[in-house]
Parts: C-alpha cells; sequence; structure tokens
C-alpha cells in the first residue's frame, strides 16, 4: 500500500464531506420536522390521553401535558421555566395547581418554577416556546449551510485558505453568530418580562446569550482578519511566475 | 507598473509561439500569459533562467525598466 497517495482522491474526498454535511442538514431537518409534530402534541391539550404525560424541552422552557385523575379539569399544560436564577416563594404555581385540583407532587415543579398555561397566557407561552424551538433549531440549519458555503468555496478556490471570498464567508458567519445572540438575548428577555410582569419575579432580563457566542465571534472576527490580510499574500503569490 | 515584459517581443524574434515556450520551459500558459500581459506582480530567477535559456537571450531581453509607465 502506497502511503504517500491519497487513499481517497481530493476531489472524491471533498465531495464525500460536501455529502456528508448535506446528509447532516437533511437530517437536522427532518428532526426539526419531528420534534415540531412532538411539540404541536404536547401544546394541543386536547389529545391527551389518560395516563398519558408529554414532555418537550427547549434552551430555557420544558414544556409538560399531563392527566390528572379525579379534577374539574384533568387535562392540563405547564410549562417550567429552567433559566430562572431564584425560585418564588410566595407566588408558585406548584400552590395554584395544589389549589385548582388538589394535586400536590408533580415532577418538575419541586426543582424549577412551573407555570400553568391557561387562556389568558396561553398565546405568550406558544409564541415563546415556538420561538425557541425555532431559534435551536434554525442555528443548527445555518451552522451546516455555513459549513457547506466554507466548503465549496473552499473546493472552488481550488484549497486556498487565504481568498477573498472564504474572508468574506467568515464575516457573514460572525455577523450572524453576533445575530444570534442579541436574538437569544431578545428571546430571554421576553420571556422574563413577561414573567416579572405576571409573577412579580424581579428577574434580571438581560442573563440570556451565550457568552460562549460572543467568545467564538470574537476568535471568528481574528481569523476573519488574518484571512483578509493572507489573501493579499496569496495574490502576490498567485501572480509570481 | 515600470517594469514592461517584451517576452512577446522575444517570442516574435524566435519565431516560438507561447505553446511551445511553455512546454519548453515547463511553466503553464496561463502562468506565461499572465507574464506576457504583465500582470504578473514578480518572476522567480529560476522561470527567468529556463526562459532565457530556451530563448537565447539575456534577462534585460525580456525585461525593461521605463520611468514614464506608473
Amino acid at each position: 500500500m502506497d502511503l504517500t497517495k491519497n487513499i481517497i482522491p481530493e476531489e472524491k474526498f471533498n465531495n464525500l464531506i460536501l455529502a456528508l454535511f448535506t446528509l447532516i442538514s437533511v437530517f437536522i431537518f427532518w428532526n426539526g420536522y419531528n420534534e415540531y409534530n412532538d411539540l404541536s402534541k404536547v401544546l394541543n391539550i386536547e389529545s391527551t390521553s389518560k395516563l398519558e404525560r408529554l414532555e418537550f424541552d427547549t434552551k430555557y422552557l420544558k414544556v409538560s401535558k399531563a392527566y390528572l385523575e379525579d379534577a374539574s379539569n384533568p387535562k392540563i399544560n405547564y410549562v417550567t421555566v429552567l433559566a430562572l436564577e431564584s425560585t418564588p416563594t410566595d407566588v408558585t404555581e406548584e400552590k395554584v395547581l395544589e389549589s385548582n385540583f388538589g394535586f400536590s407532587k408533580m415532577t418538575g415543579l419541586i426543582s424549577h418554577p412551573s407555570f400553568l398555561i391557561n387562556d389568558e397566557s396561553e398565546s405568550f407561552w406558544k409564541s415563546q416556546i415556538y420561538l425557541e424551538f425555532f431559534y435551536g433549531f434554525g442555528s443548527m440549519l445555518i451552522l451546516c449551510v455555513f459549513l457547506i458555503a466554507l466548503l465549496r468555496i473552499n473546493e472552488k478556490k481550488q484549497n486556498r485558505i487565504f481568498s477573498k471570498e472564504i474572508g468574506k464567508t467568515f464575516n457573514y458567519f460572525t455577523a450572524l453568530l453576533l445575530l444570534s445572540f442579541f436574538l437569544d438575548m431578545l428571546i430571554y428577555g421576553r420571556l422574563m418580562i413577561f414573567l416579572n410582569e405576571t409573577y412579580y419575579l424581579g428577574e434580571s432580563i438581560t442573563g440570556g446569550g451565550s457568552q460562549l457566542k460572543l467568545f467564538i465571534a470574537a476568535i471568528f472576527i481574528f481569523l476573519g482578519n488574518v484571512i483578509q490580510r493572507g489573501n493579499t499574500l496569496q495574490e502576490e503569490q498567485d501572480l509570481t511566475i | 507598473m515600470a517594469i514592461i515584459v517584451n517576452l512577446d517581443v522575444m517570442l516574435a524574434k524566435r519565431k516560438m509561439s507561447l505553446t511551445e515556450l511553455s512546454e519548453q520551459v515547463g511553466v503553464t500558459m496561463s502562468n506565461l500569459s499572465i507574464l506576457k500581459t504583465g500582470k504578473a506582480k514578480a518572476i522567480r530567477f529560476s522561470t527567468l533562467e529556463a526562459i532565457c535559456e530556451v530563448l537565447d537571450c539575456q534577462p534585460g531581453d525580456i525585461l525593461e525598466y521605463s520611468s514614464n509607465i506608473q
């Protein structure tokens, strides 16, 4: 076996990686579609059957649907907020559930504060849950599309890292990362504003947004800068006969 | 650029085509075209040596400095 030669020809290898990322994107899309159906099933309270208990997790929330026996309104939906810093002491949904349904033990109500989805708050919770859901899957899809674009450009530019197009792609991705950071903060802020107004929790509205994203964005800004500077050297190198 | 490449003149003098030169020097046609049209930023000594050897000329026959051109 000749180890000096590529086991898979470079062109075939590039196509293989491209096909792999395309497959991953399709898988993410398909998974997102299934998750969306699951979420809709959880949110559609009428479909709850006896003894059935459904849950769905997003970044800041856990949506649960439960069927309670011997209660006037046996089918309920509640949301457990995973992002709260403190547990509210006076107005807990646990107490609301206790008084309304005579039901004290419900998973998720002790570790994190949970809130009933009632007619008044239903539209807010649904929009918040869908926002978090689409934000999560959208981010993953965009990441895959970015990687596919990067691979295609790299292939077109004959594996040259220092090209204007790759520099631009890095800059676009940095902008997307920053946008995603602020979007995350907005989604979190929206949730906290609602909770503060409705339940007087006094939670900070600026706690959202992953610091890791900011860190990665900073690295990408640096890399984008290096690529753009390297592009000048690359052009000179290309025009040296 | 103030350096003028007179490769086409030398090729005409030697009655040689760019394709022939490319084959004999071992530089691709596209790179020789870049050199011929004056788009090249630099030329390696090894390339210059090979071109001079094939065209039987001096580097000064191929490259010329002109202060009028910026």
